[in-house]
């Protein structure tokens, strides 16, 4: 398990953050069993993308998503970064 | 389009069935709100809708206000325009507003938009709509990209599964429209005869077959089972519904058992997504491309090094082209123009023998007040359209991720940059913008330092002077001058966060949305409204302000006609309050007097200032005139205070509107002045040392 900061196909296992914030994000599709793909990754913070949208994350919030790594899946795309 | 017949099988735009027209005209007075997530086009849709023209942008919050209008073919039917939210129970006023307003059910019906290349994140917010039971009518908008980024929807499918009727439209080119409407009054009249069940789910694809990319796309797998049609399929009207009628929703036991020992709010959330997700692997094909491209151009504009360096060559740009020659060029054809226009109308008015003060009010005072602000008009929409160009192509989200990190270090996340970047447009809908903050202290500081945005308004007078002291280097000192509120406001905020207003900035997190080539009619329509408003205050505002500033400048405190302004009212307050500047350089009663009418709206300046200069050096420009009041190094102070100083009533309103505080909005006045002050006069202090 590790923070979100990687490259590639992930699975959210855990989001620790405070109960406000993890409403926000919620509504963004980021809750725990979520696939998504860490597309840049940066001190800025990392751009990820999730259930068809690419959403933009500081390096802050990003630490306290706690992701596995999972297989490339054939979802919809080619890695962006081929 | 009343009366319009539309042939069958096609699609058209406009056109709208006589019986389904009929049907309207029968319909009585019924409310329709329109929801969605933030940025999926439901302000594009109530615009195609009611034929209004309200503010679109691709970035997610540029609605933060309830909007209502009537529908064009039948107009007892008002549409109700909802800010964005992600979900029933969001995090920001603006967003709470729209929670609100379905929640108290405040509507007949409900028109939900969501975007069809991002259906599984949109359609959380329908499950939840779907579970209060409002009615409901589903609309998948941007069908026409979704074709384009290979996605073939199932909508017949897609409305059988959620019971509700599915119309897919496109409202930025009209696609599908005509069934929207049809969709609607079908179920507006079930509605009123109490049907239990209502047969509007039409065959869809049919209405799409302009988009002929649909069937001949060499990519879809096989998609004769809905170019077919599908099947007529009845839904239930939603009055209360059961929930355990509802797919998603698990039993309450259940969600206590869950692998990630979360609340139950999220076990919840988790149980909508899963069944989203299961249902959009069922219902949606899709063939792999478009998104790449969006990688590409992001790897560029959003490069760990050099992506604000790549933002700030672009302002820089729109800056030169503006303020620089070419901007230049268009300003002095229109400057011509007014001086012809000033002479034509002189010499008319002397052979009609008017009285002289009239000619000098009207030649003077309105010619050259209200004429010095619209010769701007050409580099004030060159300016909108760079803005708009950057809110139409997807790249305020971007900039404000690029951002955070710096904002961060004054206590602001990223997402205050965008109203940052809308307030070089106008502080007033910049200050509104503040309301898709989600915390309250980050909402309070943004406002605070909103001010020191340079807007449009503020535009003709650094044109004006940086011309007549600067000439090649115009550009370069307003890029300065811009520059130089964004510092102020950084400074403020770095001070604000030490003192009163502490804490951390919220965490950052944004949706990027798709890069979008600006269509030609939005950035019209975005051009058209500040245009148009710049206009309607020159002929109102600085109308009324003009004729005013010359009548003080004309008469003497004994209200006697005068022929040398020093002697009149307005020399009388303005040399009361010119030794304030002393210092600063600009100690010139007119400027002050100026400054002061800057108040009203910052062009008054301008046009105050075209005003006293012009009657008082006869036929010089007020170019020469100023040149002959300041040097270089007080014309930067000027420009430094006038950037600074207390912005124009308008802003001070909707300050005060956010605020809701005038302890706060006199605070910030306040500091706006000192602040303005001290500047200019530290700035024309060092400037005399290097400009002499």
């Amino acid at each position: 398990m590790c923070a979100l900061d990687s490259y590639g196909e992930c699975r959210i296992e855990k989001i620790e953050a405070n109960p406000d914030v993890m409403q926000n994000i919620e509504t963004l599709g980021l809750v725990p069993g979520t696939r998504l793909k860490i597309l840049s990754s940066s001190k800025n913070g990392c751009i990820i993308e999730v259930k068809g949208s690419r959403l933009a994350i500081d390096a802050s919030l990003a630490k306290d998503i706690k992701v596995v790594s999972v297989e490339p899946y054939c979802h919809r795309l080619r890695p962006a970064f081929s | 389009m009343r009366g319009q017949r539309r042939t069958r099988g096609s699609c058209s735009n406009k056109g709208i069935n006589t019986f389904h027209q009929l049907l309207g005209d029968q319909l009585s007075a019924a409310k329709v709100g329109i929801i969605g997530n933030p940025n999926c086009g439901k302000t594009t849709l109530f615009n195609r809708l009611t034929g209004s023209m309200h503010h679109t942008g691709n970035w997610p919050g540029v609605t933060v206000e309830v909007r209502s209008g009537f529908l064009k073919v039948s107009p007892q039917i008002e549409l109700i325009d909802l800010p964005g939210l992600y979900s029933l129970n969001p995090a920001t006023p603006e967003q709470r507003v729209a929670g609100d307003f379905i929640q108290k059910n405040q509507a007949d019906v409900y028109v939900n938009v969501v975007d069809a290349t991002n259906l599984e994140r949109n359609l959380f917010l329908t499950l939840q709509i779907i579970e209060t039971g409002a009615p409901l009518i589903l609309v998948v908008n941007m069908v026409d990209e979704a074709v384009k980024n290979g996605f073939v929807i199932d909508y017949d499918g897609l409305s059988e599964r959620l019971n509700v009727p599915v119309v897919p439209v496109s409202a930025s080119s009209g696609h599908g429209i005509p069934l929207f409407y049809k969709t609607l009054f079908h179920y507006l009249h079930a509605m009123r005869f109490g049907a239990e069940d209502a047969m509007v789910s039409e065959p869809v694809v049919r209405d799409l077959t302009d988009l002929a990319e649909v069937q001949n796309h060499p990519d879809i797998p096989d998609n004769s089972k809905y170019r077919d049609g599908g099947s007529r399929h009845p839904f239930v009207m939603r009055t209360g519904i059961e929930k355990s009628q509802i797919p998603w929703l698990p039993a309450t036991d259940r969600l206590r058992h869950n692998p990630f020992s979360i609340t139950a709010d999220t076990a919840l959330s988790q149980k909508r997504y899963v069944w989203i997700e299961q249902l959009c692997s069922d219902l949606i094909y899709t063939t792999d491309k478009g998104m790449n491209k969006v990688a590409r151009i992001d790897r560029f504009f959003l490069h760990p090094r050099f992506g604000i360096p790549i933002f700030l060559g672009m302002m820089l740009f729109l800056f030169f082209l503006v303020f620089g020659p070419f901007g230049a060029f268009f300003s002095g054809l229109a400057e011509n123009g007014l001086v012809l226009l000033q002479e034509g109308t002189e010499n008319l008015l002397v052979k009609m023998n008017a009285l002289p003060w009239l000619v000098r009010l009207t030649v003077d005072g309105i010619l050259g007040g209200v004429g010095s602000v619209l010769i701007f008009v050409p580099q004030f929409a060159l300016l909108f359209l760079g803005l708009a160009i950057l809110e139409d192509s997807g790249y305020m989200s971007r900039a404000a991720f690029m951002m955070n990190r710096s904002m961060q270090k004054f206590g602001l996340s990223g997402k205050a940059f965008i109203p940052m970047l809308v307030g070089f447009g106008c502080n007033v809908p910049a200050i509104m913008a503040t309301r898709t903050l989600s915390s309250e202290r980050e909402r309070k500081l943004t406002v605070f330092l909103l001010p020191f945005m340079s807007c449009g308004a503020r535009m003709p007078v650094y044109a004006v002077l940086t011309a007549a002291f600067f000439g090649e280097t115009a550009g370069v000192v307003v890029f300065a001058l811009y520059a130089g509120g964004i510092a102020a406001a950084m400074l403020t905020g770095f001070l604000l966060r030490k003192t009163i207003l502490r804490g951390n900035p919220p965490p950052f997190v944004i949706e990027l949305p798709p890069y979008r080539r600006p269509t030609l009619r939005s950035l019209w329509a975005h051009i058209a409204e500040r245009v148009g408003d710049y206009i309607k205050k020159a002929g109102t505002l600085l109308f009324a302000a003009s004729v005013i500033v010359w009548f003080l400048q004309a008469f003497t405190p004994q209200f006697m006609l005068t022929q040398d302004p020093a002697v009149s009212i307005f020399a009388f307050i303005g040399k009361a309050l010119a030794p304030v500047f002393q210092w600063a350089g600009f100690a010139d009663w007119r400027i002050s007097v100026s400054l002061l009418a800057g108040l009203a709206a910052k062009e008054a300046v301008l046009s105050s200032l075209g005003v006293l200069m012009g009657s008082a050096e006869g036929a010089l420009s007020l170019t020469a005139a100023l040149q002959q009041v300041l040097t270089s190094a007080s014309a930067l102070a000027l420009l430094v205070f006038f950037l600074l100083y207390t912005p124009c009533m308008a802003t001070i309103a909707a300050m005060q509107r956010e605020f809701r505080s005038w302890k706060w909005t006199l605070g910030a006045m306040a500091w706006q002045i000192i602040l303005a002050w001290v500047s200019a006069v530290l700035v024309y202090q060092l400037a005399k040392l290097f400009l002499g």
